[in-house]
């Protein structure tokens, strides 16, 4: 519940245009597919997270590793029960747990989930959210799409902030366990408050003059010398690396 | 020159309007001084086009701009024409920055980059945004949400202006400032309150109230005298060595903010009154004071004891800036009943705040949403209550009738305001948040 996630900063990560970042980005997340060497897998998202680091600080990747580490826990314990043919690595009373071929499996599976989360949360943490659609206008998504993400970005943290201040407002009037107020009643006002956004948020575009047929764009982002040398730069380097470790 | 004849009633044949009329001419600013649940907002959403549009109901009669009607416009070709500041703040946000709030509009007036620039550039140095330009909305106080909605109809600059209890949750400096702006407009304003504000009375025009659907001449509220029957109580709340900080995670440390309270004291049957600029941090110390938040430093203490943050939600009452927030459930009655107060308790609080249990929580007005507030947590019986800028959106009679029988049952009760007129009628202490420290005046 946390994509409006801009964090200021003037790292060299802050600084890069989005545009290439945003090549950069998906490149790396497209490459770490293919990465199949125990080197590849450890070091394509331990190099992810040090990117993280150096851009938004070890407090910072901390957190983003705290929202990834529950499912990884969950691919780690669930997922080599899965894969039991093969040979043994661990079993219990002739029961098999892990295999080979199921922990390389998970390693797998692990080393492309933390790659893509980390290198996608940065680009989130480094990019404000005007800029992300400028960058997806620049690639020629249609303008109804990019209004469409544009809101996207504003409603899901606003969604989440609205069901802490239900929880919060709860628990000023409800009484509380130990694991403070009961969750359903919070669903279900926070149901019925998110349904009441939607006549609100259709008569204010409308009162915004959207769909009044006149619509021009505002601050979009402008080629400038060096821009190519960062695409290249943002093509060429996840390449170099996949190379070296794949 | 803006006439306006029109009758209204919701889906549930609940009549509103019946042939109310008004004119206003070119630059005229018209006040609308009502009630709660006269209709104010309804008339603003008619004008601008999303009632009945959105909510369904029969509108007859005629609305004409320099003769031209509009209510055979959609919304989106009225903005030129007409347009609103809402009085919930959240109702209207529609994107993350506060730039791309302000450019939407005018990308969708058509007009050039430049332009646009040169538009946002001005609103955000008249309501002093600047440096909140790329901040999150949903970081901003009230105040700084309500200014980010001003400068949204002033970059838009319609022929016409509504402000819907616009005054609201500004300080009194924005507040003299925003009058000052309005009577330099040559735009026609109309400003709809529910009492005469102070800085509203700056601005020179006609005022008019709404009776019974119709428009009726207003009669100016005489500011009632405020006494109030004492219950000695040693009971205390006591902060000491606070320190709130916030950030705004999208913008450099520099522009952080921070309160300091080096000490801060109320007793069950006293009244605080607390004013300050807006985004001084009155409300984060308020959730901080009913455990919503926590400091970071110094400690909160009840009666001389340590209360952790699950102690403090229930010895201190908080009534949010917007009622709606802490409105959850589907009628008045279920409200009241989810405080597990018996039948005769629950009908005699509903005949002291002027309420009726069948009522849609999500169909009342935001004043009549603010008493509910105010009854469910006097149901509650909490020993302390803090009224985060409860008049807003009431008359100054309800405003104190609410706080009057707060005190009566022997609660301690803070009073946020904006409004010095309110202020000076409590009784009790007065503080102030200046510079972030806050301080006894």
């Amino acid at each position: 519940m946390n994509a409006d996630s801009y964090i200021y900063g003037t790292s060299f990560y802050h600084v890069f245009d989005p545009r290439p970042k945003l090549l950069f980005t998906l490149l790396y997340a497209f490459l770490s597919f293919f990465v199949s060497s125990w080197y590849g897998m450890v070091l394509f998202p331990l190099v992810a997270c040090i990117l993280f680091a150096l851009s938004l600080g070890f407090g910072e990747l901390w957190k983003g590793v705290k929202r990834i580490l529950p499912v990884v826990i969950l691919l780690l314990v669930f997922l080599p029960l899965q894969d039991r043919a093969g040979i043994a690595l661990l079993s219990f009373r002739g029961f098999v747990l892990v295999t080979h071929e199921g922990w390389v499996r998970v390693a797998r599976l692990i080393s492309r989930f933390v790659s893509i989360s980390m290198v996608l949360m940065l680009f989130m943490e480094t990019v404000r959210s005007v800029d992300i659609i400028k960058t997806l206008r620049y690639y020629h998504l249609p303008y109804s799409v990019a209004l469409l993400f544009s809101m996207i970005l504003r409603f899901i943290p606003y969604l989440g902030s609205l069901f802490e201040d239900i929880r919060d407002s709860m628990s000023l009037r409800l009484n509380e366990d130990r694991n403070g107020v009961p969750i359903l009643p919070s669903i279900t006002a926070f149901t019925l408050s998110a349904v009441r956004m939607i006549p609100d948020t259709a008569a204010a575009l409308e009162e915004r003059g959207f769909g009044n047929g006149r619509h021009s764009d505002y601050g979009m982002l402008k080629s400038y010398k060096g821009l190519f040398t960062e695409f290249m730069l943002s093509a060429i380097l996840p390449i170099i690396f996949f190379v070296v470790v794949r | 020159m803006l006439n306006v004849d029109i009758s209204f009633s919701y889906g549930d044949g609940k009549e509103i309007f019946n042939h109310f009329s008004f004119s206003a001419g070119r630059g005229e600013k018209l006040r609308i001084i009502a009630p709660p649940g006269s209709g104010k907002t309804t008339l603003a959403k008619i004008l601008t086009g999303s009632v009945p549009s959105y909510s369904g109901g029969t509108l007859s009669g005629n609305v004409n701009l320099d003769g031209n009607p509009i209510l055979d416009l959609d919304a989106a070709h009225r903005m030129p024409l007409i347009g609103r500041v809402s009085q919930n703040t959240d109702e209207m946000m529609l994107f993350s920055s506060v730039e791309e709030e302000i450019a939407f509009p005018l990308c969708n007036l058509g007009l050039d980059d430049e332009e646009i620039g040169r538009r946002i550039k001005r609103v955000l140095s008249m309501f002093s945004l600047e440096k909140l330009e790329k901040a999150s909305t949903s970081e901003l106080s009230g105040g700084e949400k309500r200014r980010l909605m001003l400068s949204i109809l002033f970059a838009v600059d319609p022929e016409v202006y509504l402000l819907d209890e616009s005054f609201d949750e500004l300080s009194p400096e924005w507040r003299r400032k925003l009058s000052c702006y309005i009577s330099e407009s040559e735009r026609t304003f109309i400003i709809l309150g529910s009492h005469e504000l102070e800085e509203m009375a700056m601005i020179s025009g006609p005022v008019i109230s709404i009776g019974e659907g119709r428009a009726v001449p207003y009669k100016e509220e005489t500011l009632p005298c405020f006494s109030y029957s004492k219950r000695l109580s040693e009971t205390s709340l006591t902060a000491s060595g606070l320190v709130i900080r916030r950030r705004h995670k999208g913008l450099p440390d520099s522009d952080s903010f921070m309160l300091s309270v080096p000490s801060f004291s109320i007793k069950a049957d006293e009244c605080i009154v607390i004013t300050g600029d807006n985004g001084a941090g009155k409300s984060s110390l308020s959730r901080v004071l009913c455990g919503l938040l926590r400091e970071d430093e110094g400690r909160v203490l009840f009666d001389g004891r340590n209360i952790n943050a699950k102690e403090r939600r229930k010895a201190v009452a908080y009534l949010m800036q917007n009622p709606y927030e802490e409105l959850f459930l589907p009628t008045v009655m279920d409200e009241a009943k989810s405080t597990g107060c018996s039948k005769v308790e629950i009908e005699k609080a509903l005949s002291l705040f002027g309420l009726d249990g069948n009522w849609y929580t999500a169909e009342i007005s935001y004043g009549k949403a603010k008493l509910l507030q105010a009854l469910l947590f006097y149901l509650l019986n909490r020993p302390f209550a803090i009224f985060d800028e409860f008049d807003s959106a009431l008359p100054y009679s309800e405003s104190l009738k609410a706080v009057r029988l707060y005190l009566e049952r022997g609660a301690g009760v803070i009073v946020i305001t904006h409004d010095m007129n309110f202020a000076s009628i409590l009784p009790g202490r007065h503080i102030k948040v200046k510079e972030g420290v806050l301080y006894e005046c």
